[in-house]
């Protein structure tokens, strides 16, 4: 098919536009990591990488052009974001292999590599997706080689029997920067990041997202199970900006926004009743964490609570530690209403045997962490040790717990427990495996074009 | 041509846009608690300066997988929630140590209770009481909230062994930290414990209700304290 010059999919599958964005998404990645001398790496990529649309501050070259500088550059540029240029580059691929790439296979051959190409995708797809093995793929570089190799031999005799000897690498190539582009929408979309705290001898089931909050009113229904009600952070934001009580009869009260502070620091005023144990705590708020420290956000909120009409009270509610939870009676029940970092409870339970923090003989150099663990999971009857340090994460659920840090009772400097990070991320395997697809793809064309220039040499020679 | 440019890239936008919060209500089963090993009543011995001593260890109460320098015993045992196990550390320094109340002081700051002139009214400091090997006080003391994995109260015992020629030989510390539902459990533990501290070879002290190791069973009258 010949188009004309005018013809909309002849200017998507230009080279020129794959040029293009290529440039911008390396001015972006620039621009981006000058950001991060100011903000943290969270900050960065969700403003800037998984955006349509990004404002870029002048600002962000001042450290570049004029280190040390403490004056703020004003104004900046609009500039696409990193989800809009993927998106435009994955539109480019696919409109170039529509209108240039045909399939030159014929007749039982064609639908060999049909079925070739559909059989060497099925056991990858399973592989991916079959909980246990994914976990495997994942752990071990080499194990996932030899579990793809087959499938990835699979699909490229299959591409070879389609698109012709001289195409099938390059669209097995083009397949797995696909893959590529299509994993990052997976992973900005749907991972989710969390912290486990767990204390020696303690048990957790319950990952917290520090970066968001809500409102939780929790009660013990007995049997060893809990009642949570949780309000998140953008309806209570939402409630204290247009001044407009949450109301919801899911909630046990009716809740007056009072005031949202976004990041939040303690300031002690007073005992209750003269119960130095007691303390009465004000908060103040203070600017956002920037995410290149280890702070983050500790947001607080004043509420005033109602039974139907009734004031219960003003109360502050803060994710700072030392605000405890208040304590609610309705109607006969028990409510303990905090705000706390958005919570996500597993089926599933991680029990800590022993954290180590070993450091380097004669030094305060850590040189190891790590955590003995016990999973005990009730609903699928499993109940086994597990390992983590530095580097080597339990991949269970199809989440991964990494070793990230400890927790102490800091008056005695003394390790309490462990925390980890669990990463949930739905397209962790994408990045292996389009890797694989490509390094296939790259060498199927390498040998093909090595192959034809022997020929073509033994042919003028 | 630009509108179906337009078109074409519009549901990438669609893409990038999450969903709308809500108010949940969900049930979930608390964490399986950690595995306590079901252990027995028994009894600990510890060597120093080439004496053996020896303690009763309540049951259920586990050894610490890793004793720090500075202790002689870290024992582990269930609290009230998985949050916030109980702990109880056993150490000892040459001579009178400062004293009960710098150590009360330094105990009230574990517990961050800073810049105060003395124990506060919830806190029970108990009079010296002979537990044969020497005299031992009794300490209660109430902490601030620091969250779920920090300790609120400490409950210990000051054991000071006197020495030959008069004054302090040794002090040895037992305490027990963890928050008022743990502390309020384990109490009795605590105090059979020390109650039982004593050299290897001297005799078992015969206290009324004490539990002993081949019987079981038994309550430990509750323990002499005062408000200081």
């Amino acid at each position: 098919m010949k188009l004309s010059k005018d013809n909309p999919l002849t200017w998507l599958a230009s080279l020129r536009l794959t040029v293009v964005l290529l440039a911008m998404s390396m001015y972006l990645i620039f621009v981006g990591t000058l950001a991060q001398v100011e903000l943290g790496i969270w900050q960065v990529v969700e403003k800037y990488f998984r955006s349509s649309f990004v404002y870029v501050p002048f600002d962000v070259f001042r450290s570049l052009l004029y280190p040390g500088s403490e004056e703020t550059w004003a104004y900046g540029h609009w500039f696409p974001g990193g989800f809009l240029i993927i998106g435009l580059l994955l539109v480019n691929l696919l409109a170039a292999h529509a209108l240039r790439y045909k399939v030159t296979g014929k007749g039982n051959m064609l639908w060999l590599g049909y079925g070739l190409v559909l059989a060497g995708t099925s056991v990858t797809a399973y592989t991916v997706l079959e909980p246990k093995t994914s976990a495997t793929i994942q752990q071990d570089v080499i194990v996932m080689m030899l579990i793809w190799a087959v499938p990835m031999t699979l699909i490229g005799v299959g591409c070879h029997y389609i698109f012709g000897s001289r195409k099938a690498g390059i669209v097995l190539i083009h397949a797995g920067i696909i893959l590529m582009l299509v994993g990052e929408y997976i992973t900005g979309i749907g991972a989710t990041e969390g912290q486990m705290w767990i204390h020696e001898q303690g048990a957790s089931n319950t990952i917290r997202d520090i970066r968001e909050a809500e409102i939780a009113f929790v009660r013990d229904l007995g049997d060893g199970k809990e009642e949570h009600i949780v309000i998140p952070q953008a309806i209570i934001e939402s409630a204290g900006e247009n001044d407009e009580p949450i109301t919801d009869t899911t909630v046990p009260v009716k809740v007056r926004v009072d005031r949202w502070m976004a990041n939040t620091e303690k300031v002690s005023v007073d005992f209750e009743d003269g119960d130095r144990t007691q303390l009465l705590w004000t908060m103040k708020e203070k600017d956002a964490a920037t995410g290149t420290e280890m702070d983050v956000d500790q947001p607080s909120v004043v509420v005033t609570l109602f039974d139907g009409e009734k004031r219960l009270g003003e109360y502050l509610l803060s994710t700072v530690g030392t605000v405890r939870p208040i304590q609610l009676e309705l109607d006969g029940q028990t409510w303990e209403v905090s705000l706390r970092f958005k919570e996500t409870h597993v089926p599933y339970t991680l029990q800590l045997v022993d954290f180590r923090h070993d450091k380097f003989t004669g030094t305060t150099t850590p040189m190891n962490y790590s955590s003995t663990l016990h999973l005990d999971a009730p609903e699928s009857g499993e109940s086994r040790d597990a390992f983590i340090k530095m580097n080597q994460p339990l991949r269970y659920d199809q989440k991964a717990f990494f070793q990230s840090g400890f927790f102490q009772q800091s008056a005695l400097n003394r390790n309490l427990g462990t925390v980890l990070q669990v990463a949930d991320n739905p397209g962790a395997w994408v990045p292996y495996l389009s890797c694989v697809v490509v390094t296939v793809g790259l060498c199927m064309h390498f040998v093909v074009s090595l192959l034809r220039y022997e020929r073509r040499a033994n042919a003028s020679a | 041509m630009k509108r179906l440019m337009f078109i074409l890239i519009a549901p990438l936008f669609v893409l990038g846009c999450g969903e709308e919060p809500t108010i949940e209500r969900y049930e979930v089963s608390k964490p399986v608690g950690y595995d306590w090993p079901d252990t027995a009543l028994r009894e600990a011995e510890v060597e120093v300066d080439g004496l053996s001593w020896v303690w009763e260890v309540p049951p259920g109460w586990i050894d610490a997988p890793e004793v720090p320098d500075r202790l002689l015993a870290d024992y582990r045992f269930k609290g009230s929630t998985e949050s916030l196990p109980g702990r109880m550390t056993v150490s000892k320094i040459d001579g009178d140590a400062g004293g009960v109340n710098a150590n009360v002081f330094r105990w009230l700051q574990q517990i961050y209770i800073t810049n105060v002139t003395g124990p506060g009214p919830k806190d029970k400091i108990s009079e010296p009481m002979n537990i044969g090997v020497g005299e031992a006080t009794f300490i209660e003391l109430h902490g601030q909230y620091q969250g779920e994995h920090m300790p609120t109260r400490i409950a210990a015992a000051i054991v000071q062994i006197p020495a030959e020629g008069g004054g302090v030989y040794q002090t040895w510390f037992f305490k027990l930290a963890g928050d008022d539902a743990t502390l309020e459990a384990n109490r009795t533990g605590m105090a059979q414990m020390v109650l039982t501290f004593r050299p290897k070879g001297v005799p078992r002290p015969v206290l009324p209700g004490l539990e002993t190791i081949d019987e079981g069973g038994g309550e430990v009258p509750e323990q002499a304290t005062d408000e200081s």
